[in-house]
């Protein structure tokens, strides 16, 4: 955990996790549960970005492909790979992530607006960078993430 | 004032006064229908609505309410007494009334702001109407009543007075004190009101806030009061036992004695001054009078304490400033959905929770003993119990359609009187009962098609009259079961869909292109109307074609897994027919597999399961153009793989032999037709591409292996039938519906998903989507053209027959008419007995006798080791006889030439090639009398001494047929005349005498029934010669054509028995 875990309003919480390389942050307010990798139904024709449906609690998800999102590699072996799920209005949306790391405070000062050379076509995912004491973390714009195509 | 604070209360209102609104629309218009012979019942059931929500708005401060209904109530009244006649401007004043009345009380928080003035005017015109000058006036007055510290409590119209107060009644005010009188009571306040109208008259209710004690008072003093002006023929006395309250607290108002002042302003118009007082029973009454900007007239000094009734300037507002008090105090109602149930059902409902909880316990204690046997007892149970429970909690949710159909009434009525039409609206079906989600969600979609039914399909009268039409229209509504569905029809002979001009706006809107156009039927083509944005109307009416199209119809039903279709003459109506499932939230749905994943497809869709073995693919799945087109009993069906509808591009093949997975790198179900004849087993082979690897060793049966067998589903799309290629067909299975996210919403193909007992997801697909993704229209328009041709070709030739094709000997292929078999059973050969060296199996209470053809023909043995085996069954001698077969391949319908020749032997007709293989031609009854000669002895008993002589005439143009029939009719003890076609068989009958034909139809030169018509021309034989046609198709409407040219019976070629028995009948009859 960093030095300042008492909430304050100079800080975000935000749950750490690992897509490829890249370590990722998204506001805990937006997380709702954390599942391991469960058996996933594919959906045929659907977009590419979809890994496919779980079954939620008998409710049906949807989960998105992180890597896929944001044009990585795809891994061989998934089953190691968790599934962060979040809301959308009144769905539940799971995003699939190599593996989730942390849940830190982050001070709103560390956190800077993302470079321009990340602006690209994924750019658009990102709403910050946050540093932390090693690297570099990039907060999601799950906005942006989860609008569907049209 | 200030509504009152009570949600319950008025929620309750709400709800019950929903539910009398509802009902009014229908019966205002069956009143209106009526017109001047009153149905008093449904009036006064109109009346009591009205009156109802009168007295509940009043009690709860809904002023506007109040006012609104109190006026509908008076006009009501009058019709009631049969003092005015409810013309259509009479109804419709009510009808508006009622609607501003519902959507009032629908926002009753915000309906003192509502302006109904208009409203009670037009009410209140519809009611001077009827009346003379002085009722009028005193119409238009109101008199106030009160007590001794509230002068104005009630503000009454004299009229109303006068009504009352004519009938004999006493006047009371009544005061209630809503904590200690109601509410401490287990009372409702609604119940009270409900209460006193059932009693006498309730006037007037008000709650009076004021008097509520504010918090300096001692909380044993707070009350609330609640006035009540109530008239009823009742005394006093009487009053205090039946109403529970106390006597003190009822103020008698005495008629005499009510004083009305006369309104300053208006006083020119009024005839004099008129006081009348009252004497108070039990306390002094102050009387008061009130005037707005005017003194009082009149306070009459002689009493000690009168009250006053005072007339005041009519009410055409209300002030303003206490419609804004009154909204700033309303509370947010919540809309709450509700529903009524019925209590039988309810009580079900709880007798099946205490068997689930029983249940649960006796799981419980299953598992915890681990008694395996009663956890397998248990779950059973639970099935059961589920089951019940589904059923009884989905009958809750059932509604009549009726509520929705009969608010068409309405739309209509109101619609032709716009438009200038006469419509007569039909609804059936009313109590057809569709999930409440359903029926919600219909409402709209029905809504558009009535009004465009309405608006473009039925014509103007002078139209209609000059198009040799009723001059009235007729809409019919209706609804029913069928399959599992509901049928929504929607029918009008009005002037139908004009095609050429959708053709034309599609084209012109540049939506199809014109050869796509051509090639539509006309149905597709009305089906056009769907397209969004498109509206024939030639101008925009108010009423339709403002943009908002069918199209959203079209969706809104698909989203509720509904089918809509379309069926139109132009200029004599139009016939929309939509398909409903019965609920939404669970489906019995059939589960399949493809690549090893699971698909549910709804049960509503599917048609039926065809296996096509992999012998038979090349002769029933073609290609026309790109597409595949499967044979099924004569019809060209468009199919589709799944994995290609779904575009999954590894193909993996799960082979159950050897448990793995390999890729199926087959390219096409079929080849076109001709390209691989020389060696069907390679063919096979290419079929089943890397499976030749695994089955090699099994060669000679490969071309059999169930595992290039394909399993197709038909399915129904509307008007389209295909199918769909899956791997597997798993089980049947009832599936709860859940939603897809919003990710997946432009998969097509997938109507949602749902959760398999293992917890896993299985998606649902959409049988529609997956039509229109495939482009299926095209394939089944190609589909159909070629059947068209196929049958010009056809046209002609020798009939087809069908055949039963089995397997006796390994791979030696037999066939069997279909039309001589009664029955198939599957036996377990260990049932068979012997008894005299003859075998036997129990059947039916009774023995059935088994043969097997290679006990009478030089054939493959029949592999007497298999467990089970097949039996033909089919009657012989007045009995039924079985033959037996190891297997089963096929019924289809062959128009070969038998070769009655090279194979023909005993229990052998002839034989014919069918997929590409020697089938031997069984003849059944051969086969039975080489081994029991006397049983085809009883069949017929051949009377040598009188049916010598008699001649029957067989006109057959197959050789191989007449031989048979030849058989038969000799057998039978008759001589045989022969002719090869109609001309040579009028030829014979020149010649000799014949005493019955027997023809064939199908003939060159001439054909039967053309023979037919012929032969009953000439008078020489007329109508009393017996002909009798034998053919080998017998369809209903063959039959029919048959009947019409004069045949006497059809029967069914081969079928010995039937030919004989009629031969007999006729010949002997005669």
């Amino acid at each position: 955990m960093q030095e300042s875990t008492q909430k304050s309003a100079g800080t975000q919480e935000l749950a750490i996790f690992q897509v490829g390389e890249m370590p990722c942050g998204l506001d805990t307010a937006m997380v709702r549960e954390i599942i391991k990798y469960t058996q996933l139904t594919q959906v045929h024709l659907a977009p590419e970005y979809v890994k496919g449906v779980i079954n939620l609690r008998g409710e049906i998800a949807t989960v998105i492909d992180l890597r896929k999102k944001f044009a990585m590699e795809p891994v061989e072996d998934t089953q190691k790979m968790e599934i962060v799920v979040v809301r959308q209005g009144s769905e539940n949306i799971g995003l699939l992530v190599d593996r989730v790391r942390d849940v830190v405070w982050a001070d709103k000062k560390e956190i800077t607006p993302p470079p321009s050379n990340i602006k690209g076509i994924t750019g658009v995912f990102f709403e910050g960078i946050f540093k932390m004491e090693k690297e570099l973390v990039s907060i999601l714009n799950s906005e942006e993430l989860l609008k569907t195509d049209e | 004032m200030p509504l009152i604070d009570d949600d319950e209360t008025l929620q309750a209102f709400i709800e019950e006064s929903k539910e009398h609104l509802n009902g009014i629309e229908a019966d205002l218009l069956a009143i209106e229908e009526a017109g001047a012979n009153i149905n008093v019942d449904l009036v006064n059931k109109v009346f009591r609505a009205v009156h109802s929500i009168k007295g509940g708005a009043g009690f709860l401060g809904l002023d506007k309410v109040k006012e609104l209904s109190h006026a509908a109530e008076n006009l009501m009244n009058l019709i009631r007494n049969e003092e005015l006649i409810p013309t259509p401007a009479i109804v419709s004043t009510m009808l508006d009334a009622t609607d501003l009345l519902g959507s009032m009380i629908a926002s009753a928080s915000t309906s003192n702001d509502t302006d109904i003035s208009a409203n009670i005017e037009a009410l209140q015109k519809a009611v001077s109407s009827n009346l003379d000058e002085e009722e009028k006036a005193s119409l238009e007055h109101t008199v106030s009543v009160g007590d001794v510290n509230h002068a104005d409590l009630f503000e009454v119209s004299k009229f109303d007075l006068n009504n009352i107060l004519k009938g004999g009644n006493n006047l009371f005010i009544l005061e209630y004190d809503l904590i200690t009188d109601i509410e401490q009571q287990g009372k409702t306040p609604l119940e009270v009101i409900r209460e006193l109208q059932q009693t006498g008259e309730l006037v007037d209710s008000k709650v009076d806030i004021s008097r509520v004690g504010d918090l300096s008072t001692d909380l044993v003093e707070i009350r609330i009061p609640f006035y009540a002006l109530f008239a009823t023929i009742m005394e006093i006395n009487l009053l205090t036992g039946f109403l529970g309250l106390d006597e003190s607290k009822i103020h008698s108002v005495e008629p005499g004695s009510l004083t009305i002042a006369a309104d300053a302003g208006a006083g020119a118009e009024m005839p004099e001054e008129e006081i009348i007082k009252f004497e108070q029973a039990t306390e002094p009454v102050q009387l008061e009078p009130i005037l707005e900007g005017s003194e009082p007239v009149a306070v009459p000094e002689s009493q000690p304490a009168p009250s006053i009734i005072t007339a005041t300037k009519p009410q055409q507002e209300s002030s303003p400033s206490g419609a804004a008090s009154a909204s700033k105090a309303t509370p947010k109602i919540k809309t709450e959905t509700n529903l009524r149930v019925n209590v039988k059902i309810l009580d079900n409902l709880m007798t099946l929770a205490g068997e689930l909880v029983l249940t649960r316990n006796q799981l419980v204690q299953a598992v915890s003993s681990r008694n395996q046997l009663g956890v397998d007892t248990v779950s059973q149970r639970l099935n059961l119990v589920t089951s019940e429970l589904q059923e009884a909690i989905m009958c809750t949710r059932m509604q009549p359609i009726g509520n929705t159909f009969n608010k068409f009434k309405r739309v209509v009525r109101d619609m032709s009187k716009n438009l200038g039409k006469q419509i007569n609206l039909i609804i059936e079906g009313e109590e057809v009962e569709l999930d409440k989600t359903i029926i919600e969600a219909i409402g709209d979609p029905l809504t558009h098609l009535v009004r465009n039914s309405v608006d473009h399909g039925i014509e103007t009268p002078d139209v209609r009259t000059y198009n040799k039409k009723q001059k009235e229209g007729t809409l019919r509504l209706s609804a029913f079961h069928a399959g599992g569905q509901v049928i929504i029809e929607i029918e009008d002979d009005g002037a139908g869909i004009d095609t050429e001009r959708l053709k034309a706006k599609v084209l012109e809107m540049g939506l199809q292109d014109r050869a796509q156009l051509e090639a539509m039927s006309n149905k597709e083509l009305a089906k056009l109307i769907f397209t969004p944005g498109l509206s024939t109307a030639k101008e925009v009416t108010d009423v339709s074609g403002r943009g908002v199209g069918m199209d959203v119809v079209n969706t809104n039903l698909s989203k509720l897994g509904g089918v809509i279709d379309i069926n139109t003459t132009l200029g004599q109506g139009t016939t929309i027919t939509i398909k409903l499932p019965l609920t939404l939230a669970i489906i019995p749905s059939l589960i399949v597999t493809c690549q090893q994943e699971r698909f549910a497809i709804p049960q509503i869709n599917l048609v039926e399961l065809v296996r096509v073995s992999a012998g038979q693919v090349k002769e029933r799945i073609e290609k026309i153009g790109d597409a595949l087109v499967m044979r099924l009993r004569g019809e060209l069906l468009p199919i589709v793989h799944l994995r290609d509808a779904l575009e999954i591009r590894e193909w993996t093949y799960h082979n159950p032999l050897t448990e793995e997975n390999n890729t199926d790198r087959r390219k096409n179900i079929c080849d076109p037709r001709g390209t691989v004849i020389e060696d069907p087993a390679n063919s096979a082979a290419e079929k089943s591409g890397e499976k030749h690897i695994t089955e090699k060793r099994e060669a000679e049966d490969r071309r059999r292996n169930p595992l290039s067998a394909y399993n197709i589903i038909v399915l129904s799309s509307g008007d389209l039938h295909y199918g769909l290629i899956v791997d597997q067909l798993l089980d049947s299975e009832e599936i709860v519906v859940k939603p897809l996210g919003s990710h997946l919403r432009n998969c097509k193909c997938y109507a949602g998903a749902t959760i398999q007992g293992d917890g896993r997801v299985a998606l649902i697909l959409d049988v529609v989507g997956i039509s229109n993704q495939m482009n299926l229209n095209v394939v089944a328009e190609k589909a159909n053209a070629q059947m068209q041709q196929d049958q010009r070709d056809r046209e002609g030739l020798e009939d087809s027959q069908s055949l039963l094709i089995v397997m006796n000997a390994p791979e030696e292929q037999m066939a069997i008419p279909l039309g001589l078999v009664s029955r198939i059973e599957r036996i377990k050969t260990s049932n068979i007995i012997i008894t005299a060296g003859r075998r036997n199996i129990q059947y039916r209470q009774g023995t059935l006798p088994l043969f097997g053809v290679e006990e009478v023909s030089n054939v493959g043995l029949r592999d007497e080791t298999r467990e089970s085996c097949y039996v033909i069954i089919f009657p012989m001698g007045g009995r039924e006889v079985g033959i037996m077969m190891s297997e089963i391949v096929d019924i289809i319908d062959a128009n070969k030439t038998i070769d009655d020749v090279t194979h023909r032997q005993l229990g052998i007709l002839g034989s014919m090639i069918i997929f590409d293989k020697i089938t031997l031609l069984v003849d059944l009854y051969g086969v039975v009398s080489t081994i029991m000669p006397e049983w085809s002895m009883i069949a017929s008993q051949p009377d040598e001494d009188t049916e010598r002589g008699v001649n029957v005439l067989i006109v057959e143009d197959s050789k191989f047929f007449m031989n048979q029939i030849e058989l038969f009719v000799n057998e039978a003890g008759y001589n045989a005349l022969t002719a090869e076609d109609g001309v040579e068989a009028l030829k014979v009958m020149e010649e000799e005498p014949v005493h019955l034909v027997l023809t064939d139809i199908e003939m060159p030169n001439m054909d039967g029934l053309e023979l037919t018509r012929r032969i009953r021309a000439d008078s020489r034989w007329g109508k009393n010669l017996p002909i009798l046609a034998v053919t080998s198709v017998a369809g209903d409407t063959a039959e029919e054509r048959g009947r019409e040219a004069g045949v006497d019976k059809y029967m069914i070629k081969l079928d010995r028995e039937q030919i004989v028995a009629q031969l007999d009948q006729y010949l002997k009859g005669a």
